[in-house]
């Protein structure tokens, strides 16, 4: 009797997936049982499709998929027509078109920025936090330089030193952006430090390059995960101020920051009609509003189900 | 005396305590300050004394985990060698001891480095006090146990699959086990898992941090039968440290009691348990739990705390809290003298006691 309980249990033990693709699954289903996670995950899904598919949606008209066609010069905005699906801009610059490709660059802008920002602050943060002492000290100060300063004051003083444009924007906001990321990995990796399994693992003979790799990363990074995804949509916002405010792209590119900048002279209407202008104003913001939304709640979700306070253990 | 695995020679372990804005480096915690110890092959040698005592420190500045500030530690040499060293190095002429000091760089694993360090690692392991603090939590039990193994890189990828199945077997657990979580498993069975990793390099010395501490009695009693096997198969020479000192009563052969960074008294298991010469291992005994309620021990209670390692007292380190302390005591140092045959205490007036 005894055997056969052996031999089912092995059967089991064959069918069963591998532990890592089971704990993948737990994630996710944990993920995926909170509706605000799903809202989030329908929001930035939906704008993904909107980035990969703008040259069906919207098919550009000139050399620059990213310069919005406009119809005739005149001033004010039209309103929502069939030629112009959510209305024109001053200038008559299609808002429609304006949305679907500030989409696949607000996807540029931030995966980007936040991808360089996540390389040099994981980097530095581990140096920091792995070797302490000197090499500590210098990187710790260098940060809290950057945070002396107000965040949109240095942008702006260095978008203006490099040269206006959306590359210099780009650039700024990975300069400015790192410290964050380094701070919370160094945290996080002066605690693990004192572990003994870092110390088993030393013991065992492992190189500095393996802990760091193999024990310290896999058990950190989640936290900075989190914030980077957070930060996505931050990093457009904050690329879209430095557009409205005149440093970012030039005017008529499908950026929704320079969409706004356009719609700053139409925000109130004529005497009679004070609410003419809707459109130029609250559809670009809105879009914007939502980028930002979908990511703080996939971020939110993300803390719920990788932080290892919240989970089983 | 000729087949010691380690040795441990005038071995200390200091902290720097920094202060102010420029870290100026006010003075040192001495955890380890010291230190003269020889394990001897085959041996179990427990190490006791009071949380902040110094016994970890000591052991895993042995491993090599910490620095030694000052010292010489021998990993298998023959004693013909060490002890020449050490001549070359305590002699007066200043040439000789210049010869000394190059011919301990090659013997001495407080000078190694780097590369150097990988065989040591292999031969030297350890068993932490916590397994759900040594184990790490994102790996599963296959990587863990291998990773001595994959770091070493003392086979390939199928011998390492078949020594991993080994180790678990080994250690009382089943193939089964090999692709899932620590968390899966009871504090017991971690343990065991931490203890097949620290066997998969065929060590020869384990330095047991306190390995039952932080698992429940039945359990203790599993893991240190374990031990005690373990150590009989393999030939194994353990370094047991441990404030318990019924645990070390039941594995070692020798135990060596530690009191603010230093070894004061050190013998055989019986020679500590029934010969007792230093007043702070008799407090220590005293201290023992009896299972008796008719029994009436006279119990030493030590006044005061452990002195701040960070300024010892003047002399003898146990003075203040010495009932028997005289004036000797609080002015010089005593030494490790032999009482009796391999039994040696640090007091200066074990005699009459």
């Amino acid at each position: 009797m005894n055997d056969t309980v052996v031999t089912e249990r092995e059967k089991k033990e064959k069918i069963a997936v591998h532990p890592r693709l089971q704990e993948f699954l737990f994630s996710t289903r944990r993920f995926l049982k909170n509706p605000l996670t799903i809202i989030g995950l329908v929001i930035i899904i939906l704008f993904a499709l909107i980035a990969v598919f703008a040259p069906l949606i919207a098919p550009p008209q000139g050399s620059d998929p990213y310069r919005i066609p406009h119809t005739g010069w005149k001033m004010a905005p039209s309103p929502p027509s069939d030629l112009h699906p959510l209305g024109t801009l001053e200038q008559q610059y299609d808002i429609f078109y304006g949305v679907v490709w500030g989409t696949r660059l607000a996807f540029r802008i931030g995966v980007v920025v936040v991808f360089a920002n996540l390389l040099i602050g994981i980097i530095l943060g581990a140096l920091a936090g792995y070797y302490g002492g000197i090499t500590d000290e210098i990187i710790m100060r260098i940060t809290d330089m950057f945070y002396a300063i107000p965040f949109l004051v240095a942008a702006m003083a260095l978008v203006v030193a490099i040269g206006r444009g959306l590359k210099a924007v780009i650039i700024v906001l990975i300069i400015l952006g790192w410290p964050t990321y380094t701070r919370v990995i160094r945290g996080e990796i002066l605690v693990l430090r004192e572990k003994d399994y870092i110390l088993a693992a030393r013991a065992g003979g492992a190189s500095s390059l393996r802990i760091i790799f193999k024990h310290i990363l896999p058990n950190s990074i989640y936290s900075v995960l989190i914030i980077a995804s957070m930060n996505i949509g931050t990093v457009v916002l904050t690329a879209a101020a430095l557009s409205f405010l005149g440093l970012g792209s030039e005017t008529g590119y499908a950026d929704w920051g320079q969409m706004v900048a356009m719609s700053r002279n139409w925000i109130v209407g004529p005497a009679d009609n004070r609410l003419a202008y809707w459109y130029v104003v609250i559809i670009p913001g809105f879009v914007i509003a939502m980028f930002v939304l979908g990511w703080n709640l996939l971020g939110d979700a993300a803390r719920d189900v990788f932080d290892p306070k919240m989970r089983r253990r | 005396m000729s087949n010691n695995i380690i040795e441990v020679r005038e071995l200390k372990k200091y902290y720097p305590v920094q202060g102010g804005v420029f870290k100026r480096h006010i003075a040192d915690v001495k955890a380890v300050d010291g230190v003269n110890l020889a394990i001897k092959k085959g041996e179990c040698l427990g190490l006791v004394g009071e949380s902040g005592c110094g016994k970890t420190t000591l052991g895993k500045t042995i491993l090599r985990l910490n620095n030694a500030t000052e010292g010489r530690i021998y990993f298998n040499e023959p004693q013909e060698k060490v002890e020449e060293v050490e001549g070359l190095l305590s002699s007066e002429d200043r040439e000789e001891r210049s010869r000394g000091q190059k011919l301990r760089k090659k013997i001495d694993i407080t000078k190694f480095y780097g590369r150097r360090l990988l065989p040591l690692r292999q031969k030297i392991q350890i068993v932490f006090q916590d397994p759900s603090n040594s184990l790490n939590p994102r790996m599963l039990v296959k990587g863990i146990i291998a990773e001595p193994l994959i770091t070493q890189k003392l086979m390939n990828a199928r011998e390492i699959e078949k020594r991993v199945i080994e180790l678990l077997y080994t250690v009382g657990m089943a193939k089964e086990h090999l692709m899932r979580y620590p968390h899966e498993f009871s504090g017991g069975q971690r343990q065991r898992i931490a203890i097949a990793r620290a066997l998969a390099t065929y060590p020869e010395f384990m330095l047991m941090d306190e390995p039952t501490s932080a698992l429940d009695v039945s359990v203790q009693a599993q893991i240190l039968n374990l031990l005690q096997k373990l150590q009989a198969d393999f030939q194994l020479t353990y370094l047991f440290v441990t404030h318990h000192l019924l645990v070390v009563k039941h594995i070692s052969n020798r135990i060596a009691v530690m009191y603010l960074g230093k070894i004061m008294e050190l013998g055989s298991t019986d020679d500590i348990f029934e010969d007792t010469h230093h007043p702070y291992t008799r407090a220590l005994l005293s201290a023992i739990p009896i299972p008796d309620p008719e029994t009436k021990m006279k119990k030493i209670i030590l006044t005061g705390d452990v002195p701040n390692p960070v300024n010892p007292p003047k002399g003898c380190r146990f003075n203040p809290r010495c009932k028997y302390a005289e004036d000797i005591c609080r002015e010089a140092e005593p030494e490790l003298e032999e009482a009796s045959g391999n039994h040696f205490v640090a007091c200066h007036r074990w005699k009459e006691l």
